[in-house]
């Protein structure tokens, strides 16, 4: 995220606030299981957005590019592969992706979460399609009535249910081309850093007012973030024990509504600080993205590459 | 419902992106005209509050938790347009920076509960609180099913999407390329946890917000201009964009007939009579044989009994058939917002 302005800075541990931590595991088990999970999600999110920022500042390959080009570059990448049919192909570009993430110096930690975390959610969409019922193909593993010698009459009976070869190979192009596209994705958003990569946007015509205001919303998001975990934090230093989830989510909404007047202030005084500062309605920016032959070079060899990958996309 | 990438095909999500342009287009100029210079850091808050509101987790029955999507809440309180833009912005956000949702996705994502969600909800509590006073129980009871109606309506929208990638992408064996479940399993899949677990959340969360910001912020519904609830003037009453909407949808009933013929497709899941169960499963089971005839509907399958027609007299059939279900729907509506609306006024006058 973009520097804060001082008077919006405060001592916060990026992961979460330090109370949370010092609170005892009853304190936090005694909390409603809404509350926790907005608590923790509000630390990840101010977590893994400074994490971002210390890796797009590293010298890695991708992070030696224009954002301009890495969008245009990436996002051609990720539709190629959105077409893609073939395995192999799919594989490919998924080992490639490994090597970029090391080249960058995308912490192996990170890179293995996401390389893990997006195949299994696609793997437990997905898994009803294996079966003949959704996919049809030839059965090569018996689900339905069990391959078993002596069975009641009632288990021999229903309809016939197996995992067959269409299924398979629906189900693993399927978490492949999903793991390659959000492990590419993962590859932009890691080496860049937000505030530049939307900047970079304006390579695929996001006109400039939109991206002036994402800059903005992602720069203030990490404030009401706080807000909202003061919110929570507020509330739990004054809960002994759960409430019953009636009143919790009154409290819930009752929570909402004060961010939207926190947001509505915030909003007011940062267009007044903006009226003060000349501010007429064009956006203006100081800092300038340069366009360098390696960034052209980048963009030719990624879209090329999309093309080759659209070109064999039923396979090698 | 964050669709990630590779479960729609080039088809969909390019179609998805060419519908959202003009709406992009259209709905920031619209804002523009409202909030004038003061649009930049007004959307700026409101997309960041939406972002926030996905991560309040509200308990749910059941001990477990989920979360509201916000784009609702954001029509009530900034105007539907507003809402199309901030949380178009959150969904960019999450989906480049947070990896939640498919980069190829952002257009379809969009249509469902940046347009979509939004102004269902919208529509159904403009119709439904009319011009009741703030702070009054029924804007609360529109606020909440407005969130609850959007909800569901987003979606029914994203089921479809999946629900139709079998038949619009498939290879040279015929496989399906993206999600393989078709509209009778992507629907009622997608459906049954939003009408059953997340309808309510969203509606809880709606309208518990808009009452407490009834009460606490009245001066909210006046700041962001024409776009807002309480500068819309009453004379522009929902009511007939709801009856054009309304007609337009009996007119397209016949699709409902028409399209499972083009695309082969069998009867909705769960919706099968003792003869389709039969094909299914290789038999009837006893129950459903014996309860199957119980009712006789007085227009069985849209159309009159025994009579064979052809495919344009089904057609004519089916509108008939949608024209009076529209009028039945509409007159219960109109009961139940007046019977809202005179326990209103006695909890005035008290």
């Amino acid at each position: 995220m973009a520097a804060l302005p001082e008077w919006l800075m405060e001592d916060m541990e990026p992961t979460g606030d330090p109370a949370w931590k010092r609170a005892s595991k009853t304190a936090r088990r005694g909390l409603g299981k809404g509350l926790r999970k907005s608590i923790a999600g509000f630390g990840r999110t101010l977590g893994l957005s400074l994490s971002d920022r210390s890796i797009a500042e590293k010298r890695g390959l991708l992070q030696a590019f224009d954002p301009r080009a890495k969008v245009l570059g990436i996002v051609a990448l990720v539709v190629a592969v959105s077409v893609q049919e073939s395995i192999a192909v799919l594989s490919l570009v998924c080992v490639a992706c490994l090597a970029l993430a090391l080249a960058s110096r995308v912490p192996a930690g990170r890179f293995a979460g996401v390389m893990l975390a997006a195949p299994l959610f696609s793997v437990l969409v997905i898994a009803p399609a294996v079966l003949n019922v959704v996919s049809g193909g030839r059965p090569v593993l018996e689900i339905w009535p069990l391959p078993l010698d002596a069975l009641p009459a009632w288990m021999a009976a229903g309809p016939h249910i197996a995992v067959t070869d269409a299924g398979l190979l629906i189900a693993s192009r399927f978490v492949l081309r999903t793991s390659a596209c959000v492990t590419l994705a993962v590859l932009l958003t890691a080496t860049t850093g937000a505030p530049k990569l939307f900047r970079g946007l304006r390579a695929v015509g996001v006109p400039r007012v939109f991206v002036m205001i994402l800059a903005m919303m992602e720069r203030y998001l990490e404030v009401l973030v706080r807000a909202a975990q003061e919110i929570h934090m507020a509330k739990m230093s004054r809960s002994v024990s759960q409430e019953a989830p009636g009143r919790e989510r009154a409290w819930v909404a009752a929570g909402i509504g004060a961010m939207f007047r926190r947001a509505r202030s915030l909003g007011d005084r940062v267009y007044d600080a903006m009226i003060s500062r000349g501010y007429t309605g064009e956006p203006h920016t100081w800092e300038r993205l340069r366009w360098r032959p390696k960034d052209a070079v980048f963009v030719v060899s990624s879209v090329g590459l999309a093309a080759l990958l659209v070109i064999v996309r039923r396979g090698i | 419902m964050h669709i990630p990438d590779g479960y729609l095909g080039p088809t969909t999500y390019g179609g998805a992106f060419a519908l959202m342009i003009p709406i992009w287009a259209y709905a920031s100029s619209r804002v523009k005209k409202t909030l004038r210079i003061r649009q930049v850091p007004v959307l700026a808050m409101a997309a960041a509050f939406s972002f926030l509101v996905m991560m309040f987790n509200v308990p749910i029955p059941g001990g477990t938790s989920g979360h509201a999507v916000g784009s609702v809440l954001i029509a009530i309180l900034m105007g539907p347009w507003a809402a199309v833009v901030a949380e178009s912005l959150v969904l960019v956000v999450q989906a480049l920076v947070f990896g939640d949702g498919g980069i190829t996705a952002i257009g379809a994502n969009c249509l469902t509960m940046a347009v979509i969600m939004p102004f269902a909800g919208w529509w159904v509590f403009r119709a439904l609180a009319g011009s009741a006073p703030l702070g009054t129980r029924r804007r609360w009871l529109a606020a909440s099913l407005a969130g609850y109606v959007g909800l569901n309506a987003a979606a029914l929208a994203a089921g479809v999407l999946f629900g139709i990638q079998p038949v619009l992408a498939r290879d040279a064996a015929g496989h399906a390329l993206y999600s393989p479940f078709g509209l009778t399993i992507a629907v009622p899949a997608m459906l049954i946890e939003h009408l059953l677990v997340f309808g309510f959340v969203e509606a809880a969360v709606t309208g518990f917000a808009v009452a407490y910001l009834d009460r606490t912020e009245p001066q909210v519904y006046r700041s962001y201009g024409p776009g807002a609830v309480a500068s819309e003037p009453p004379a522009r009453s929902p009511l007939r964009k709801i009856l054009i909407a309304l007609g337009v949808l009996v007119l397209l009933t016949p699709l409902g007939l028409l399209l499972p013929g083009w695309l082969g497709a069998g009867p909705a899941w769960g919706e099968w009579d003792g003869e389709s169960v039969k094909k299914l499963a290789g038999y009837v089971p006893a129950g459903l044989a014996k309860l199957g005839g119980l009712w006789r509907a007085p227009m069985p399958d849209y159309a009159p009994p025994g009579e064979s027609l052809t495919v344009w007299g089904l057609s004519a059939w089916y509108i008939v058939s949608g024209l009076i279900g529209g009028v039945i729907l509409l007159g219960l509506f109109m009961v139940f917002r007046r019977i809202i609306a005179r326990r209103e006024s006695r909890g005035g006058s008290a």
